[in-house]
């Protein structure tokens, strides 16, 4: 199975929020990255099929998405960005309603039910009232309904937001797991769970696709362009003037600096990471 | 009943709707009370008011209650002579009472029928029994009679041809006789109860059901839902199944409630007389069946209603607007209804709001050649063709339904 994306645009009135984009997922994770407005839940929304795109085509296996209709949302499993669920639902009323609407049959979500809540560990809180869960609890609920009907397209966007370490770490692995035999795409704001999850990534700025590729691949354009280095904090405005900051982490009374740039006497060479070749692509350095 | 229907139930079942229900109901009370307000006489001719008044009626209408032949209405002339209503009823005594409500006498639709021939429906204030020998013998023959010149000069909004007047005639002279009169205040309440309360019961269910397709209901979750299999063919199914499931329940309790204050302030006694007993109609039905016919329409407006609702959700998405278009548009064809003329009468009999209206009466009839049809077959072909088109309109736009 395979999605083929082809001149897809997306225009809200004369904001353009999808341009041109054309590009290709076999089965596969892959993490979606981009700054806010870059197009990421347009974008998810189109391939859940909830939103319609200006121009384009979308197609599943060849044929158009929109014109499979319910054959096409049959294949998908799809968690929004933000959701909130009936203030009188419980976790299993809620899994049923969506099961439900998914076409499982009685018997199927007696089956899948219980255990999606397994699978996202809200089998304790099963038939308590969604409105009274944590916002971590929720997003929980909604990979569960996302998963429920056991879909060959996942599309969640911030799968890992609001979730606790414990948990962002277990998701992290199960979504890296789904893609052997699944289309996953994820969105996330967190670099560090898109090189934790899949070594896939697309990077959209601005509607269009700015990187598409291996993790590896990209970070071979920053390969000895990032360095670390201590230095007296008052030192760093002056620093800053220079070299791009990718991170600072105070050190006692000196500051550890990570930057994009040339080589300095105290500076050490670092094994550049995803992070840095995001800042890197947004910098004066790669234009 | 399907597990999904079953849900969709508890999202409408919530604390907020039934607290809009418990406040609903009191305010559907507020009507029923204020028209259930008489003034009567008892036997030694001291007014009474207040709604116990209609117990004291029953009671003083008991005597005079039979089957009306010729000897009957003789005897019922006699009685009005030496009764003590007949100095109030023929203005010796001053009637009107303070707070405008005016006397209510046992005899009156008796009297309203008799009159009927002669004065042809038009005296209510001073409803007497001063018909001559003549009169009462013939009364059967000039009544089926009086019809064909009560329908060629009454005001009338749907003015019917000579040959459809005497068409209504030949079958008002076929009426079934002689009539039977009883007590029957209840049965005529029921149906002015459901015409005054009907559009605060369609208020209410557009407060619960507006927001039934509304995006703006609970945050993102029509996007879970329209990203699944289902969503745009069976979830119109399932919603409307589950709504209708809520208007029936409502109008159950609704009905009920109405029932119960009739059977308590009113009574149903007398529901065994024909329907020309107070009305203008040829069918040969009791009060018991009218009354049936009129539950059943009430509960039918309600499905038409509970429909264009879901309608109006699915189209404007926006559950605010659509309550406040029902609350406008209900309280607008309420104001309408109280007026008179001849476009408002046309224009009103598409309202479902109407759909409780006339029913039956020989002023509301329709005609397909040389057939007759009531309103009630009118208003059931007129709800079911709504049914058909919001039917279809939230299939269509349910299948190129997306969020922007």
């Amino acid at each position: 199975m395979e999605i083929k994306i082809n001149h897809l645009t997306r225009d809200f009135g004369r904001k353009r929020a999808l341009d041109d984009l054309t590009f290709t997922l076999p089965k596969g994770v892959y993490g979606l990255l981009g700054d806010n407005g870059a197009g990421k839940s347009t974008l998810m929304r189109i391939l859940a099929s909830i939103d319609h795109q200006s121009d384009g085509k979308v197609r599943c296996d060849g044929k158009d998405i929109f014109k499979m209709g319910q054959d096409y949302r049959n294949l998908v499993g799809y968690m929004p960005q933000d959701f909130d669920v009936y203030p009188s639902f419980t976790a299993v009323d809620f899994l049923q309603y969506i099961g439900a609407l998914k076409g499982l049959t009685k018997r199927e979500l007696a089956d899948r039910v219980p255990k999606a809540l397994e699978f996202v560990n809200l089998e304790s809180v099963a038939n308590k009232k969604v409105k009274t869960f944590s916002g971590g609890m929720k997003r929980r609920v909604g990979i569960a309904q996302a998963i429920i009907n056991d879909p060959e397209i996942l599309i969640i966007d911030e799968p890992t937001a609001g979730l606790d370490p414990n948990e962002r770490l277990r998701f992290s692995n199960i979504i890296s797991e789904m893609g052997k035999d699944k289309i996953v795409l994820f969105s996330t704001h967190i670099i560090s769970d898109i090189e934790a999850i899949t070594d896939n990534v697309i990077i959209l700025n601005q509607g269009k696709i700015q990187k598409q590729g291996k993790v590896a691949d990209l970070l071979f354009g920053v390969e000895g362009k990032v360095f670390a280095e201590e230095m007296e904090p008052e030192n760093l405005i002056e620093f800053k003037a220079q070299y791009i900051i990718v991170r600072i982490r105070q050190d006692g009374k000196r500051v550890m600096v990570r930057y994009l740039g040339e080589k300095r006497p105290q500076s050490k060479i670092c094994e550049p990471s995803l992070e840095d070749y995001y800042i890197y692509l947004g910098s004066d350095m790669h234009e | 009943m399907n597990r999904f229907i079953y849900l969709e139930l508890k999202k409408i079942r919530n604390k907020n709707n039934l607290a809009i229900c418990v406040l609903f109901f009191i305010i559907i009370l507020v009507p029923l009370f204020y028209y259930a307000r008489v003034d009567v006489l008892d036997d030694k001719g001291n007014v009474h008011s207040g709604i116990g008044g209609w117990s004291i009626l029953q009671e003083r209408t008991a005597p005079v209650e039979g089957v009306m032949t010729t000897e009957y209405l003789f005897k019922m002339r006699e009685h009005y002579q030496n009764s003590v209503d007949k100095a109030f009823i023929e203005g010796e005594v001053d009637t009107e009472r303070n707070l405008g409500v005016k006397l209510e006498f046992p005899q009156n639709q008796l009297h309203w029928t008799v009159n009927f021939p002669y004065h042809r429906g038009r005296t209510t204030a001073n409803n007497d029994f001063n018909l001559t020998d003549e009169q009462i013998t013939n009364f059967y023959e000039n009544w089926g009679n009086s019809f064909y010149d009560h329908l060629s000069d009454e005001i009338n909004y749907f003015p019917y041809t000579k040959h459809q007047n005497e068409l209504i005639s030949e079958k008002m002279k076929s009426v079934q006789t002689p009539f039977t009169f009883k007590y029957n205040m209840g049965w005529q309440f029921l149906k002015i109860d459901l015409s005054w309360t009907l559009y605060i019961f369609f208020i209410f269910l557009s407060f619960v059901l507006s927001d039934s397709f509304s995006k703006d209901n609970i945050k993102g979750i029509d996007q879970i839902i329209l990203s699944t299999k289902e969503s745009r063919r069976k979830l119109i199914n399932y919603k409307v199944r589950a709504a209708c499931i809520t208007s029936t329940f409502a109008y159950l309790v609704y009905a009920g409630m109405i029932l119960i204050f009739i059977a308590i302030v009113y009574s149903f006694h007398g529901w065994d007389i024909p329907l020309q007993i107070g009305a203008k109609c040829f069918y040969s039905l009791n009060l018991l069946q009218e009354g049936i016919i009129y539950i059943l329409m009430g509960y039918f407006a309600a499905i038409v209603i509970t429909y264009c609702i879901l309608f109006l959700s699915l189209l404007l998405k926006r559950g605010r607007v659509v309550l406040a278009i029902s609350i406008i548009y209900f309280c607008n064809v309420e104001t309408y209804k109280m007026g008179t003329g001849e476009i408002i009468e046309k224009v009103n009999i598409f309202m479902p709001q109407n759909f409780v209206e006339g029913l039956l009466d020989i002023e509301n009839l329709f005609f397909v050649e040389d057939m007759i049809l009531p309103y009630v077959v009118i208003a059931l072909g007129l709800g079911l063709l709504y049914i058909s088109f919001f039917k279809i309109a939230m299939k269509l736009l349910m299948k190129n339904y997306y969020l922007q």
